[in-house]
This record gives structure tokens, sequence and C-alpha cells, in this order.
């Protein structure tokens, strides 16, 4: 009995004062990720990668929707890794209770281009122009980026009548 | 609920553990909830709070229910880790139903896989009001 009490005397008082002071995150720390809205292309790489869906990529009427729910984010960051314009950021932000769903939602819509031929929609515009740079920068042909990926074969094979019936 | 305790009912309806060892450390000396007045009971019907941990499998769907009707009013859930609040990443499994919210009303939301104990603390002081809700939903359009 001496001894617990003398242990306990020694160590002290070990409890966090948490919801009262700041929290304390380790370095490392994987949070919330967070898409930064202004650099996103919406080209659909960490949806591609994201283990529960949690990132999910949808076309309708002429936007690209790209829509990250937190609700069901297991915090692996592989989209921050992944993302080639690095809009996604793994924050440190843990505290993420809420009593709504929609609080847990980040939603990005991205206007759309069509092909100039078939007039379908393809690719969205921050992707088109990301592109096009970077060709330009090897020294390369942009005129057919205007076109589907279907259209474009069939115009590199010699059958644009074949692509515009 | 803001002066009194609250006591809570943990409810595993298929969870991994991760998030019931993540409520185990919360209630330890070193978070040690109880000085906000959480307590841990064994029935639930003797709690005010229900926490549910873990997807909904098609086993616990009806016991889930049932625990749900054994607490008094008012009652409240809280949907704690990422599985709990939608399914996670068992959402489109077969031997589950998905999120806590397709059988039972949740009102509140702690994502995290597992959440971290401060995390859950942050719930309680919402529940109790003395934390403020740090997260909002984003929507942005282009043109």
């Amino acid at each position: 009995m001496r001894k617990v009490v003398k242990m306990a005397v020694e160590t002290g008082v070990v409890t966090r004062p948490y919801p009262f002071v700041a929290p304390e995150v380790p370095p490392g720390f994987r949070g919330r990720p967070k898409i930064d809205f202004n650099l996103c292309i919406g080209c659909g790489a960490c949806a591609s990668v994201c283990p529960p869906n949690a990132i999910t990529v949808e076309e309708k009427d002429g936007f690209r929707r790209i829509s990250l729910f937190t609700g069901r984010c297991i915090f692996c960051a592989r989209c921050g890794e992944v993302c080639p314009e690095k809009a996604i950021k793994i924050t440190e932000d843990f505290e993420l209770s809420s009593d709504e769903k929609i609080d847990l939602y980040q939603i990005l819509e991205l206007k759309m281009v069509r092909c100039e031929i078939c007039g379908r929609f393809f690719a969205t515009e921050r992707e088109l122009k990301k592109v096009k740079e970077e060709i330009e920068k090897k020294g390369m042909e942009v005129e057919k980026l205007n076109l589907c990926p279907e259209c474009r074969e069939k115009v590199s094979a010699g059958l644009e009548s074949l692509a515009r019936r | 609920m803001d002066k009194r305790s609250i006591w809570v009912f943990h409810l595993n309806t298929g969870s991994c553990n991760g998030c019931d060892i993540e409520i185990l450390d919360v209630l330890t000396p070193f978070h040690d909830v109880e000085r906000l007045g959480v307590k841990l009971v064994g029935s639930p019907r003797h709690a005010d709070v229900i926490l549910v941990t873990g997807p909904v499998t098609v086993k616990a769907a009806e016991a889930v229910r049932r625990a749900y009707e054994a607490v008094p009013h008012p009652k409240v859930v809280v949907a704690i880790g990422s599985c709990a609040c939608s399914g996670g990443i068992f959402y489109d499994s077969y031997s589950t139903r998905g999120g806590v919210e397709n059988i039972i009303p949740v009102d509140l939301y702690v994502p995290g896989c597992p959440p971290r104990p401060e995390a859950i603390i942050h719930a309680i002081s919402l529940l109790k009001g003395i934390a403020e809700k740090k997260i909002k939903g984003e929507v942005y359009r282009e043109g």
C-alpha cells in the first residue's frame, strides 16, 4: 500500500487536460485530406487509388464532380501521394465530429470540354490546359487535343470522314 | 445534457476492434474522460448515449435495433469511426448493411480509422456544449 502511494505521488498527474487545451499532434500524423479547389484539375487519380472509394468522380451535365466523403475515409493518405498537382493536402485535423452528414463532404465541380467532332464531353478544361502546356513544352503538335480519344484515333489514322459521320 | 453526467453504452456491431480500443483508451487515466462525467455502463437500459463502432453486419442489425429501443428517452446515438459513419471500407460488402444510420438514427458522426482518443473526447465535448464543431461541408462549382 505504502509502495503504491509512493509510486503514485512520484508519478504525479498524467491526465491530459485535452478539451480545455489545444491538442498535441505527433509529426507525420495523417488527418483529414483537404482538396485545394483552385489546384485540382479533376484527373481522378485519387479516386482510382482510394481503397474505400471515399473519393468518387461522376460526370453529369458537362461537369465533372469530385466528391470526398470523410465519413468513409480511412486516412491512408494515398490520395495526397498520388495527386499530380499536389492539390490534396493531408492536414492534421482530426476533430471531425459533426451532427450533420453534409459537413463531411468536400465537393468540387469542374467544367468539361466537348469533342470538336462528336460533341461528347471528354475532359475538364483545367485538365486539357495542363496537358497542352506539357505537350507544347516538348514541342509536339496540340491541334488534335480538342478531340476525344476515339475521334483522335480515327483522325490520326486518316479516317476523318469516318469520325465525322 | 449540459451539466449532467453522460452514461454511455458501448455497442460493437462488427468492428475490427480498432475503435473499441480507442474507446478504452479514452477511459484510461491518461485521457480520463470520467472527469467530464462520462461513465461506461453495462446495459443500454442505464445509458443516455450509445457509442456504436463498426459497420452493421446482417447478424447484428436486429440486436442494434433492440439495444436502441432499450435506451430510455432522451437518447443519443454516436457513430464512432468511419465504418459506423458510412460502412467504411466495408461499404459494399454483402455481409454488412453499411453505416449505423441505415438501422437507427445517428446524432453525431465521428470519422476516423480509428478516431484518435482526442477526437472521441471532442465528440463528447460537443454533446456537452464545451467545444465547437470544427468542420463544414465545402462545395465549389466552377464557372
